[in-house]
């Protein structure tokens, strides 16, 4: 993957082999930083480079180019198109002649600072304890292990190490697979150092935390060799939803089908929307926890769990039934969320109608009366 | 000034923020008076110095908890503790006493940002393992017998073709009582070609009667040893409570020892303990891979990266 000087650029595939892909001259700077990095064993640069250079074999069939939703995108002449790798973006160009040309290149900090050999490295990790002390070990084929019924934590998005990740996850085994996986206490993690929490209403909807894309590619591509392997269960912790989700929707999106090995998908507080991952999973014929779409506590959530669920009983092939749902409601798992649930389509109901407005007054004047009573009282027990 | 506002801004609280930028400053733990704790083993009294450990709180579940398992006043020769399993556990059976974990957190409630956790085992020839022969007390016994344990748990981990692990490393003699002395040496986690940036955990090891010794590890959470911040302060903890263990020796354990004592004239262990060619023992290469690969051979997956 040598860089060759050519009379459009650095160029990047083998002269000769596939498409021409070249860095145009404004991005050449980066492009040498980026292959020296490369040669010197970093591991983001090696994988930037790997993913672009993947390009020389034509942009269709690839799952981290984007085209974006610019006027001046026309087929077969001139096409713009975004290509993320993990930790920097790529914009490429295709020019008439059939020349990619990367034409922009935003590299982040993190290059120089990732140290060779990191342990930090975003991927699969094995996790077991060893005489009590937990023991993580990278993968390096990238795949969970080759079992049955392996257990996949795929962890919340803020922690550093990889170390960090797995102790966390061993303290959360109980609640995501029961207390047998807590005691045998063996399982794989996919480990995404994106170093953000990815919660709130920005990254509610996880199809657009773009972020992650390098992450969930690789989990896509763990899940996707794993389909020979009978009841994997998938559990995201956290901000590993929107990891999750996104692996499911690529997977999706290639048709692929998990109804003979029957995978499980779970989500454990998740921060994302959660119908998404759903709608993915059940497309695929994946078994989806019970307790899915009521794993975020936001409102907007528990609004659509209430309408999911029921959607979900009435589905044959789901195996949350009438029975959870009755349940659900009876004990107070769904209640809260069903009379938020119903005030919200109320309000939805009648937009634009002068109620919300009205409501919304008459708090706002009781609250200032309350005030100016308060006010006058003050003044009067002063005097 | 903010001499006075230490106690809040350093306050065991989280509210969970961006893990990208590194901390400037971590304080650990809240309450760093060395406390006194005390195991018994037979009639053998270990006492180290450690300070109290603490949970970090949080309101959205960022928060660590401790999870200590302490063995209080049972003596823990005969006392029922957890049994576990791992690599050295085909020559010996290994009982979880203590564990306690220490948290270093970041200014303003930014929450956990490094940790100690010790964890101690209880290691005991198992019948048939060829040491319940043997005794411990023994210097060139008790070489051995870490050696073989190192080498069991350590031993034959692989990442990729190479080691996993490195070690023992900054092997020294803690002399601990006048009798009994203890080793301390390090173990590196060098997979990924991190052999520069390894990951630490430190041991220290003593025997306790005839079959039986004491393992206590360390382990900094895979903190780098290069982030002097928060790597510092976790060593220096670390130290500071492997300098503070000492034993009492009780009357018959030390009648043992006498008796050994007897037929060998230098109890002392070697000061100088070289690092372990890892693998020892070379495996047979299997016919049968443990994991089939079934990428379709004509479907270039990984493209192998020659510069």
């Amino acid at each position: 993957m040598n860089l060759v000087k050519s009379s459009q650029g650095l160029q990047l595939n083998t002269p000769g082999i596939g498409k021409t892909l070249v860095f145009t001259p404004n991005t050449e700077d980066d492009a040498l930083i980026l292959e020296r990095a490369a040669k010197e064993g970093y591991y983001y640069p090696l994988m930037a480079l790997k993913h672009l250079s993947a390009l020389s074999t034509g942009l269709t069939g690839k799952t981290n180019v984007f085209i974006p939703n610019i006027n001046d995108y026309k087929t077969n002449s001139f096409q713009q198109v975004v290509v993320f790798v993990p930790g920097i973006v790529a914009t490429v160009e295709r020019r008439p002649d059939d020349v990619l040309a990367i034409t922009r290149l935003d590299l982040s900090d993190e290059y120089k600072s990732i140290a060779r050999g990191s342990e930090q490295k975003p991927g699969v990790y094995s996790v077991t304890k060893d005489g009590g002390a937990i023991k993580v070990q990278y993968r390096n084929n990238g795949r969970i292990t080759s079992q049955d019924e392996r257990k996949v934590v795929i962890a919340h998005t803020n922690y550093s190490l990889p170390q960090q990740a797995a102790v966390e996850a061993v303290k959360r085994l109980e609640p995501m697979f029961g207390g047998s996986a807590e005691l045998k206490c063996d399982f794989d993690l996919f480990f995404s150092p994106l170093g953000n929490k990815l919660n709130g209403m920005r990254n509610y909807n996880p199809d657009v935390v773009n972020k992650t894309y390098g992450f969930s590619g690789l989990l896509a591509d763990a899940m996707e060799q794993s389909s020979n392997k009978k009841g994997v269960e998938w559990a995201s912790e956290r901000a590993g939803s929107v990891v999750l989700t996104q692996a499911l929707i690529t997977l999706a999106a290639k048709n692929l089908s998990y109804e003979e090995p029957k995978h499980i998908v779970k989500m454990c507080w998740a921060t994302s929307d959660p119908r998404p991952a759903f709608q993915a999973a059940t497309q695929m014929g994946m078994l989806v926890d019970k307790n899915l779409l009521r794993s975020n506590s936001h409102v907007k959530a528990a609004l659509s769990a209430t309408i999911g669920n029921a959607q979900r009983a009435a589905d044959r092939n789901d195996p949350y039934s009438w029975d959870d749902y009755g349940r659900e409601l009876a004990n107070g798992t769904m209640a809260t969320n069903t009379i938020i649930g119903i005030g919200a389509l109320a309000g939805g109901a009648v937009t634009g109608s002068p109620l919300l407005a009205t409501v919304g007054t008459i708090t706002g004047s009781l609250g200032a009366l309350q005030f100016a009573y308060n006010k006058v009282k003050a003044y009067m027990d002063g005097k | 000034m903010m001499k006075i506002l230490d106690w809040l801004k350093f306050f065991p609280f989280s509210i969970e923020q961006d893990s990208i930028n590194k901390p400037t400053e971590i304080r650990g733990p809240y309450f760093p008076t060395p406390r006194l704790s005390e195991w018994r083993l037979g009639d053998l009294y270990f006492y180290f110095e450690a300070p109290w450990s603490h949970p970090v709180f949080s309101f959205d579940g960022s928060g660590s908890k401790v999870g200590a398992i302490k063995p209080g006043r049972t003596n823990i020769l005969t006392g029922n503790c957890e049994r576990v399993y791992g690599g050295a556990s085909e020559n010996w059976d290994l009982d979880f006493f203590y564990e306690n974990t220490w948290y270093f957190v970041g200014p303003w409630f930014s929450g956990n940002k490094a940790s100690l956790t010790a964890q101690a085992i209880l290691v005991s020839a198992s019948r048939g393992s060829g040491f319940t022969e043997s005794n411990l007390f023994h210097p060139r016994v008790f070489e051995e017998v870490i050696a073989n344990y190192l080498d069991k748990t350590y031993g034959y981990d692989r990442s990729g073709k190479k080691p996993h692990y490195r070690g023992p490393l900054n092997w020294r003699v803690l002399p601990i009582s006048l009798s009994l002395q203890a080793v301390v040496c390090d173990i590196h986690q060098i997979h990924n070609g991190s052999r520069e940036n390894p990951s630490v955990s430190r041991l220290v090891f003593f025997p306790v009667s005839k079959h039986q010794f004491v393992r206590v590890l360390f382990d900094f959470g895979g903190i780098s040893i290069h982030d002097e911040i928060r790597a510092k302060p976790l060593f220096a903890l670390c130290d500071s409570i492997i300098d503070s263990m000492r034993l009492e020796v009780g009357a018959s354990t030390q009648a043992e020892w006498d008796k050994v004592k007897a037929i060998c004239p230098d109890m002392s262990l070697t000061e100088s303990f070289g690092e372990l060619p890892w693998p020892l023992i070379k495996e047979k290469p299997n016919k049968k891979p443990k994991e089939r690969d079934i990428t379709p051979s004509d479907e270039a997956k990984r493209m192998p990266f020659k510069p």
